[in-house]
């Protein structure tokens, strides 16, 4: 268990290991240096007075004579002592509070969650000031004013988190069983709010340390004898010792700081290792790995060609790869894709969800997350090759083609559209990105787009936010946004998944309409056969990451040639017929396009 | 729509003012625990209860009868409880009692430190709204790589040094070595107290109480965005088209700088707190120094106006930020 969690602590990188060791020397030091003959910390040297640093004391003396290390050695004890006191009152009270408040609810949890935001509109420090200035300074005032008034943010983490617990099926199960409410508390909630105490612990250990020392520093904290590390930089007010002896705080302070800086590291590592919610990869391990150089694929084979279509090729992808580098080795998602849409074409990518599909066009658009290695052999675009160097210059000339030369509609409206902005501003977005025109051009431009896309006859539509507007026509805005620069190619990918049947036959029309008045080429990805087969001039169909047959769409669904097709045709849905399994394709089946034209 | 939909009355009320009205009604229990807080400190700090409640010079020149007098007209023999209703409805009309230091009423004295304290905090959240999101940002848009590392450590370290070392280091490097700004104070005395010596003052508490409150700022802008730039919206705003650099600033930080007002808000506490210790080592005469002055003196009714003060900015300017995010998110419906 030990193991683990050092384990764990160690894959927060060196600076939480340092932290650890810091902490555990400076204990140590702490403990066992005051008690040194010769490094007693009240023991006055007469011969060196506010002397620097030298042989005789390695961090020079104090005002009295005093050794400035010895000092700082029992201050940091202090410190420490003071803060572990006050932070485990302080924990244990914000505990049963929160507990309580949590588990009760009702009346209770009101009045509670009153008086945690009256406390919490007062700054901690005041308040200690306040009772301070009523009672005596001193170490005890200090400990019980921190541990008594600093539990109302702790507080209100537990009573949130004993709120979860408190509808967990356990805990009911528990009051069935007429289990009464401290054991309900004791027994199921107080052992699952561990790892949140544990955090929350680490944090207010290093606040009441924190708040001690600057109490001390104001003179308000502990009292000579004593000493803590607030009352050792509190020297640096005296008149001299600020500018002229600095070794007499400075050390004092850096001790501090090191504390503070690694009790934080130390509770941030320990929240990674101990609250689930805070999980998430750690930012080496989705590092992007170097891009391949763009050379033509390493296994060349025969190209899928469908034979010579008039007015040239919007879209030439050779050899494209996508391969994931994740947790559990390499996925390729993408494995050498030959692909090409002549200009006005349609064309349909079927295949199952992970069949790839999705990366092959986010590839193709170059919007893929960071963190896949992409490779691809060539890549035309309207008939020109596209630079497909990771360098800045490259990145930006294949960005600027976006919007312009290709357009893309996403899956999910409800996710892709800018919750901040209005339909109108959206539209236009690419138009302000690409063409520089008058306030009028781009009103203009505006509604006919609309028009286009038949969002004219939404009332003020170009005035509302996305969530002002139903599936169906988020998705308009966002094909109105696609072809805003009238592109050449438009890349959707599942434009129609995410909505009912309706509305997606309304949008097939509306993509058919684009290309016979727009001229565009359309590579449409789906996984609903049904639908491409209303669409797509030809089909491209998609397994584990290769095209595993392509064709012109009639022949495609009436003769498929891949066992792959077959089983996701009979697959499809269809009324007063049972469902079909699909069946699952052996790796060993030919994976090299079924060329199904002539 | 005036038809009222609720049983209770502000509930007839739409739009923004129903929000605030909400709000400053949900503040009001807080209030009264306040300041049931505040009468009992006053009570229990040590000394003559007359000289909290008058003018000390006509408690020195009282006859006992008098005294006693006194003592009946304040109700200082009736029950707490009772006392507690007189402090309130004193409290509610403006009289919050005489200070125990200097004898002159505590408001008087507390009122002289808001301009100089309201002074420091605005500059202190001028450098707070500049350099936090400007860390989050690009610490954010750089994830991982040696710059994301090296913010991401200043963060953690701001976060933990305590703001009076910050600013002892600040005054020792800038005033004592390099000479560059005045040490403390507020004005240089026998000169008349305008914008140049006020600025050249203030610069040096304001930064420091800024840049160390920076820091939760910065980490919540920084998580923030990391959210925003994994969000499908940012991918459709790359496929316009736009250039990285318009990627990150007119559709992330728009959306992730929606709950900011919030954090700001919740920042004031924390702000006040490291105010009181950069008012006292910067000798600015502000409420924090007073604060500690009226600490070190018992100085109860100065206390206890000073916390009411900094308790009901606090409550206000989490209001404030409530209707800011509700005007700034088009999702949040006002009705």
């Amino acid at each position: 268990m030990v193991a683990r969690g050092w384990q764990s602590l160690r894959a927060h990188g060196s600076a939480v290991v340092a932290a650890c060791l810091f902490l555990c020397v400076l204990i140590l030091a702490a403990c066992i240096g005051p008690e040194l003959p010769w490094l007693h910390p009240n023991t006055v040297d007469v011969a060196h007075i506010s002397s620097a640093p030298g042989w005789s004391h390695i961090l020079g003396t104090d005002g009295s004579g005093r050794d400035v290390l010895a000092r700082a050695l029992i201050g940091a004890r202090t410190s420490l002592l003071v803060g572990v006191a006050s932070a485990s009152i302080l924990v244990a009270i914000a505990t049963i509070v929160g507990a309580v408040a949590g588990y009760f609810g009702g009346v209770v949890d009101v009045v509670i969650a009153r008086c945690i935001d009256a406390m919490m509109s007062i700054p901690l420090l005041l308040l200690a000031l306040v009772c301070v200035g009523v009672f005596r300074p001193g170490t005890l005032t200090v400990i019980l004013v921190i541990g008594l008034l600093g539990w109302p943010p702790t507080a209100r983490v537990i009573r949130a988190e004993a709120l979860t617990l408190n509808h967990r099926a356990y805990v009911t199960a528990g009051r069935l069983a007429g289990m009464r409410s401290d054991q309900i508390i004791r027994w199921h909630i107080l052992p699952n709010l561990v790892p949140l105490i544990t955090i929350a612990s680490a944090l207010q250990l290093g606040i009441a340390i924190l708040l001690e020392s600057t109490l001390s520093f104001l003179g308000l904290g502990v009292k000579p004898p004593t000493a803590s590390l607030g009352s050792i930089i509190e020297f640096a007010l005296e008149p001299g010792v600020f500018d002229n002896q600095p070794w007499i705080w400075l050390p004092a302070a850096v001790l501090l700081v090191g504390i503070l800086v690694s009790i934080h590291l130390v509770g941030d590592a320990l929240r990674g290792v101990l609250d689930p919610s805070m999980r998430r990869d750690s930012p080496a391990s989705r590092a992007t790995k170097p891009i391949r150089p763009a050379t033509v694929s390493d296994q060349p084979r025969p190209s899928s060609d469908t034979g010579p279509i008039d007015g040239g090729e919007a879209l030439n992808v050779e050899g494209l790869r996508v391969v994931y580098n994740g947790r559990y080795g390499e996925t390729v998602a993408v494995e050498h894709v030959d692909l090409r849409l002549a200009r006005g074409e349609i064309v349909g990518l079927v295949g199952e969800s992970g069949s790839g599909k999705s990366s092959l066009a986010m590839a193709i658009a170059d919007l893929l997350p960071p963190g896949p290695a992409i490779s691809v052999g060539r890549l035309d675009i309207d008939g020109q090759r596209v630079a497909l160097g990771r360098g800045k210059a490259d990145r930006r000339r294949r960005r600027a083609m976006l919007g312009y030369k290709v357009g893309v509609v996403f899956q999910d409206p409800s996710a892709s559209l800018d919750p901040t902005m209005t339909a109108g501003r959206l539209i236009t977005e690419p138009l302000r990105v690409h063409e520089s025109l008058t306030r009028q051009a781009l009103q203009l431009r505006l509604s006919s787009l609309l028009e286009r896309t038949d969002l004219d006859s939404v009332p003020g539509v170009s005035g509302r936010y996305p969530h002002q507007l139903s599936g169906g026509q988020k998705q308009r805005v966002g094909i109105a946004m696609a072809i805003a620069c009238s592109p050449l190619l438009l890349i959707a990918d599942e434009p129609t998944a995410s909505l009912d049947v309706t509305v997606q036959a309304k949008l097939l029309e509306l993509f058919r309409s684009l290309r016979a008045d727009l001229g565009v080429s359309i590579l449409f990805i789906s996984h609903d056969l049904a639908a491409v087969g209303q669409i797509a001039d030809r089909i491209a169909v998609m397994h584990r990451g290769r095209i595993v047959e392509e064709g012109p769409t009639e022949q495609v669904i009436r003769q498929p040639k891949h066992p792959y097709t077959k089983g996701l045709l009979a697959s499809a849905p269809h009324l007063g017929r049972g469902r079909g399994k699909l069946p699952i394709v052996r790796l060993d089946t030919p994976y090299a396009p079924v060329t199904t034209n002539e | 729509m005036v038809e009222a939909v609720g049983t209770r009355p502000w509930q007839a009320v739409y739009g923004l003012p129903r929000i605030v009205l909400h709000r400053a009604l949900q503040a009001v229990p807080s209030l009264l625990v306040l300041s049931v807080a505040g009468f009992a400190l006053t009570s229990a700090t040590p000394g003559d209860p007359l000289t909290a409640r008058m003018d000390r010079q006509a408690v020195v020149l009282m006859t006992p009868e008098q005294r006693a007098h006194a003592v009946h007209l304040l109700g200082l023999d009736e029950p707490l409880p009772i006392q507690y209703l007189r402090w309130l409805v004193r409290a509610i009309r403006g009289d919050f009692g005489y200070s125990i230091q200097t004898g002159q009423s505590a408001w008087k004295v507390v009122s002289a430190g808001i301009e100089p304290s309201l002074i420091l905090l605005v500059g202190a959240l001028v450098v707070i709204v500049v350099i936090g999101p400007a860390i989050g940002v690009i610490a954010a848009s750089h994830e991982g790589s040696a710059i994301d590392r090296a913010l991401s450590g200043a963060i953690v370290a701001l976060l933990a040094i305590p703001p009076y070392v910050l600013g002892l280091v600040a005054i020792f490097v800038v005033s004592v070595r390099l000479r560059l700004l005045p040490p403390g104070g507020m004005r240089v005395a026998g000169v008349p107290l305008t914008f140049p010596v006020l600025l050249q003052h203030l610069l040096l508490p304001a930064l420091v109480l800024g840049v160390a409150n920076a820091a939760p700022l910065a980490r919540y802008t920084r998580a923030s965005m990391l959210e925003v730039l994994s969000a499908e919206y940012i991918r459709t705003a790359r496929a316009t088209g736009a250039p990285e650099k318009a990627v990150l600033f007119r559709h992330a930080y728009r959306n992730a700088s929606l709950p900011i007002i919030t954090v700001v808000a919740s920042l004031i506490p924390e702000l006040f707190a490291a105010a009181i210790v950069t008012e006292t080592i910067f000798a600015w005469p502000g409420i924090g120094t007073l604060a500690v002055q009226a600490t070190e003196s018992k100085d109860g009714p100065v206390l206890m106006l000073i916390i009411l003060i900094v308790g009901l900015t606090t409550m206000s300017a989490n209001l404030v930020a409530d209707v800011l995010y509700k005007l700034a998110d088009p999702r949040v419906v006002v009705i």
